[in-house]
């Protein structure tokens, strides 16, 4: 079975380095992206199955990227889930209004993400 | 003075009535002859007629008794034994013939019968017999008999009355009809001349039967025709009146006074007009008899022996029209004179009658002309008793009134000249006064300078205060005018020193429109408030607290407001530095968090290998306290954001029933865990209002959390009573319970009683002081009753918003939001069509299941800030921020589309028309009741 691929748009490496385990744990493959625009890149080039998006980037913020993507024609399709700092409601709403598929607050429970991520791909 | 118009008498009013009263009694006359000769005409007609057919059916009926009485009589003689001996003795002649010797024998009688000479030797002996003489006696004795001859049953004559016409009458129809063939029977022959007289008779004759009843013979009576008509004398015919007798072929049969037998009667026509006539009874033109017409009337003869033998005869009776209608004519030559008479009356009455209604007309005309002429005393005596006499009383009374008014008007006139004299008097009297008035004001306004200068020396001195106050002071009378305004007020709002700064430029700015706007909304209701206001300078803003007071004289009347400005700018700026910080400082907190909890959770979950127990619990708890950790960071960015003021409720209309229930659910889980059982009890009616839903989630959350954490056994109640006004919320457990010397601290930040050790999840410490700021940002209260050992139970009233204060709340938030940031607002009004109907057709569950529907419909069309507001008026009331009319519109049109879709697509049998208003905030309005009016007024139905 081919591995799905999640594309993880996130500046901090050590979350990189422990979201890319935890991936791997359960059977997912996982590129990454250290900035908005990179994100963007990857994303039409890469074709992931997902999209992990943090929301606070350089170059460009989570909202932008969401933005972009959801606005592609190629990336449309691709679920997004937005990671947050602040999980306050309003900025969940934002990150839906922006066409996030679904929003995660720091520090995430890992099995919920996991589990988010297969709900989404199995949607897909 | 205009003279009387002089008027040209056409026709005066006197034969105006006169010709009226002639020409109406002309009409009634002639349509009184009119209808009297046309009532009369038909009214003789028929009487006539009637007349004249009962008349000709009288005659028919005598004709019908002649004929039976004849035939009586004939039947009498018949039965005697003396003409049945002579017949008799006369059939035994031809005993012994042949029937061949027997014609023989009547042939040879018959032609010795008609020769002349043969008369004494053959005829005489017959007539001479008994039975001929005695034959002649019945003639005689009866008029109506013309003649009767006896004849034996072959034909042969036996006796006449006179010199029959022959001897063998068998040949004859009436002899063969009245035999038929040995029965016999009765029979009425037709009309013929009698032989011996020659006057037209009718014959009716009779057989002849022994004493067996067997025919032995025939006898022929011929009856006089002119006896018919003998009852004709007793009936009065007029001088031209006579009967005639007619067969039914118009021919006729007989006319007594001599008329040619077998003529027509009339013409055809006249005759197929007469027939059917369904009187009996018509008008001939042309009658053959008669030159001339004629008034005709029928009845025909009824008699058996006549229809027998196949006779329908006609008894007419005629009378010559002229003669008939004389009467009538005689009528209308009366009628003609009488309306002669009439006339010759009425003229002369009319005349003399109008000139009743004239004269006093007249006599008005006279007094018109006296007044006219200046003679006021004149009085009209009119005495009639009827509207000419109320006029000549008006009239009186009109001249009495201008009488009485030229009086008054003489009389004001000597008054004014009075008047005039007087004046010149007056004047010169005033002038001294005013004189001497001038020197005491003159007096007056020495002093006032005084005082001027006192008061002008304290005005500086304000002013120079004022002037060298760092806060801007502005001063608006009662009226909202502006009063003064201070060199700090200038710099602040951006005007240059010198600048006179009157009403005008402060309302032309913006900024300062919208303090005349707050001032406007608060500043003569409430003695004094304080808000925030933003003014634009050069790029950036400036924030200005601004206090405004009122001003009061002794009597606590207010005379004006006094607004005090304080730049605010950098304090606000310091206060959203420190919330940024403190944002930024929770995200960059739990980033590394983040790290460290996933990197504890990859070893616990063993995806690096293997670890013992005790590893296991130490990474456990270690993961347990990031999770407080984070915990404590939102508790304390929520609590940092309430005190600072930046959270504002989203009220909306909440079911608390339902929420509770939904709480009770997701929190069954943890209480069955530990045992403790979870009761609710709810207002019996289902309870709504208008809070902020999240928020008192949270509270309940956070109620919950501490019950369940100090609670080992027995239970947690949630309960909710409502109390009008109020909703009361209480949550109570049967837990440890707190000591009196604590209870006063518990709502304080980071204040923990009875901390456990092991595993579970631990407190921040900030639960209940956010529980508290969260109820008082509701309006609400909070408080604690708790006994060591017993229990806790936390109670707090949430007070119910109505739909309209909530409404303007959100408007009002908005309009100021709007300001700040010099940006727009919208409000965007639906509303339900008819809602009141729809309430009584629908359940009120359907009724909030739709206007819930909406809301979810508008909630996802809708992702950006708003607020919505549902009323149970059936309306829904949406404010946008940031939002000018362009988007205004825009939005508008996507939520009618969207929201038009739901309703065709729900599955509501009742048509809902919604209507779309929306009105921009500064643009169309300023103040919250406008921009909800300007809404209303723009709503438009749709779909």
């Amino acid at each position: 079975m081919i591995k799905k691929k999640i594309l993880f748009i996130e500046d901090e490496p050590d979350q990189v380095m422990m979201i890319q385990i935890r991936l791997e744990a359960s059977g997912l493959e996982m590129i990454c992206a250290s900035d908005g625009q990179e994100g963007l890149l990857k994303a039409k080039k890469e074709n992931p199955d997902l999209i992990l998006l943090d929301l606070l980037l350089p170059k460009m913020n989570g909202y932008e990227v969401c933005k972009e993507l959801k606005q592609d024609s190629l990336t449309r399709k691709i679920p997004i889930i937005i990671i947050t700092g602040s999980g306050t409601k309003d900025i969940e709403e934002k990150c839906l209004a922006a066409g996030a598929d679904a929003c995660i607050k720091k520090p995430y429970d890992s099995k919920e993400l996991v589990a988010r991520i297969k709900s989404l791909l199995g949607a897909t | 003075m205009n003279g009387p118009r002089p008027i040209k008498h056409k026709t005066g009013i006197r034969r105006k009535i006169t010709l009226l009263i002639c020409l109406t009694s002309f009409l009634i006359l002639a349509i009184a002859i009119a209808c009297g000769y046309f009532w009369g005409f038909n009214l003789l007609r028929n009487t006539i007629g009637k007349e004249r057919v009962q008349d000709a059916r009288i005659l028919a009926q005598a004709i019908e008794r002649i004929i039976n009485a004849e035939l009586e009589d004939l039947r009498v003689h018949l039965s005697s034994p003396f003409w049945q001996e002579a017949v008799l003795n006369a059939n035994l002649k031809y005993k012994d013939m042949s029937e061949e010797e027997m014609k023989i024998s009547f042939s040879e009688m018959d032609r010795q019968w008609k020769d002349p000479a043969r008369y004494g030797l053959l005829i005489k002996p017959y007539l001479d017999s008994p039975l001929s003489l005695s034959l002649k006696n019945l003639v005689q004795a009866d008029q109506r008999v013309l003649e009767i001859i006896l004849t034996d049953k072959h034909g042969g004559l036996v006796a006449a009355s006179g010199e029959a016409s022959g001897f063998f009458h068998a040949d004859a129809t009436w002899w063969k009809k009245a035999f038929m063939q040995g029965k016999g029977d009765d029979f009425v022959s037709g009309i013929e001349a009698d032989g011996a007289s020659g006057k037209p008779s009718v014959g009716i004759a009779s057989p002849l039967r022994d004493s067996a009843g067997n025919l032995i013979g025939i006898c022929r009576e011929a009856i006089d025709l002119n006896s018919f008509f003998a009852p004709l004398e007793n009936i009065g015919l007029g001088k031209t009146g006579h009967a005639v007798l007619l067969d039914d072929n118009n021919r006729i049969i007989f006319h007594p006074g001599g008329a040619p037998l077998s003529s027509n009667f009339c013409s055809e026509a006249d005759f197929q007009k007469l027939m059917q006539s369904r009187l009996g009874w018509s008008v001939i033109k042309e009658a053959h008899i008669h030159k001339g017409g004629l008034f005709s009337a029928f009845s025909e003869l009824k008699h058996p022996l006549l229809s027998k033998a196949g006779l329908r005869w006609y008894v007419s009776v005629d009378q010559e029209v002229e003669e008939v209608f004389a009467p009538l004519n005689t009528l209308m030559l009366q009628m003609f004179s009488l309306a002669g008479i009439m006339i010759m009356i009425v003229i002369p009455t009319g005349f003399l009658f109008s000139g009743v209604f004239v004269k006093p007309i007249k006599k008005l005309h006279e007094a018109t002309e006296e007044v006219i002429k200046g003679n006021l005393d004149y009085e009209v005596r009119i005495r009639t008793g009827d509207e000419l006499e109320q006029l000549s009383d008006s009239f009186n009374y009109m001249i009495a009134t201008i009488k009485g008014e030229q009086k008054e008007i003489r009389e004001g006139r000597d008054k004014l000249q009075e008047l005039a004299a007087g004046l010149e008097e007056k004047v010169k009297e005033r002038t001294r006064e005013l004189e001497q008035s001038k020197e005491a004001t003159l007096n007056l306004l020495e002093d006032l300078q005084e005082t001027k200068e006192a008061i002008t020396a304290d005005k500086l001195k304000m002013e120079a205060m004022m002037a060298s106050m760092l806060e801007g002071i502005i001063m608006f009378d009662a009226q909202g005018q502006l009063v003064m305004l201070n060199a700090s007020a200038k710099r602040l709002f951006g005007f240059p020193a010198e600048t006179e700064v009157n009403m005008d430029m402060l309302s032309n700015k913006s900024a300062i429109l919208n303090l005349g706007l707050l001032l406007k909304k608060y500043g003569y209701k409430k003695s004094s408030f304080v808000e925030e206001i933003t003014v634009p300078k050069g790029n950036e803003s400036l924030v200005l607290l601004c206090q405004v007071a009122q001003v009061k004289d002794a009597a606590s009347k207010v005379i004006g407001l006094v607004v005090v400005l304080r730049d605010i700018t950098q304090e606000k700026e310091i206060d959203r530095m420190k919330t940024e910080f403190v944002s930024t400082v929770s995200h960059e907190l739990r980033t590394p968090l983040s790290i460290t909890k996933e990197g504890l959770s990859i070893v616990l979950d063993r995806i690096t290998g293997e670890i013992n127990e005790k590893q296991e619990r130490i990474l456990a708890t270690s993961r347990d306290n990031i999770d407080r950790l984070s915990r404590i960071i939102d508790d304390l960015l929520d609590i940092s954001k309430i005190e600072a003021g930046r959270i504002e409720l989203k009220r909306e209309l909440v079911n608390i029933n339902k929420l509770v229930n939904q709480l009770a659910s997701s929190f069954e889980l943890k209480t069955k865990a530990k045992g403790i059982e979870l009761k609710i009890a709810l207002p019996e009616q289902e309870t709504e209002l208008y809070i902020d839903k999240d928020r008192t989630t949270q509270v309940f959350t956070n109620l919950l959390g501490n019950a369940i954490k100090f609670t080992e056994k027995g239970y947690i109640e949630i309960a909710v009573y409502d109390k009008g006004s109020q909703i009361e919320c209480a949550v109570a457990d049967t837990g440890v319970g707190i000591s009196k010397e604590d209870l006063p601290l518990v709502f304080n930040k980071f204040q923990q009683f009875g901390r456990v050790a092991g595993p579970g999840e631990k407190g921040t410490g900030l639960g209940l002081s956010i529980v508290k700021n969260i109820v008082e940002m509701h309006k609400g209260r909070i408080w604690i009753d708790s006994e060591v050992g017993k229990g806790t139970k936390f109670s707090f009233v949430l007070p119910k918003y109505s739909a309209e204060e909530l409404f303007k709340e959100y408007v009002s938030a908005g309009m100021k939001e709007a300001v700040k940031k010099s940006v727009k607002m919208t409000l965007v009004l639906v509303s339900i069509q008819d809602f009141d109907k729809l309430r009584q057709k629908l359940s009120t569950e359907q009724i909030r299941g739709i206007l819930e529907d909406m809301e979810t419909v508008l909630n996802r069309t809708l992702r950006k800030e708003r607020d919505m507001v549902i009323k149970d008026t059936g309306e829904i009331i949406v404010i946008l921020a940031e939002c000018d009319k362009e988007n205004a519109v825009r939005v508008k049109a996507r939520l009618q589309e969207v929201l038009n879709e739901y309703l065709s697509t729900s599955r509501i049998a009742e048509k809902i028309s919604l209507h779309f208003g929306c009105s921009v905030f500064p643009d169309e309005a300023g103040s919250e009741e406008d921009l909800i009016q300007k809404a209303k007024s723009s709503c438009s139905l749709t779909g």
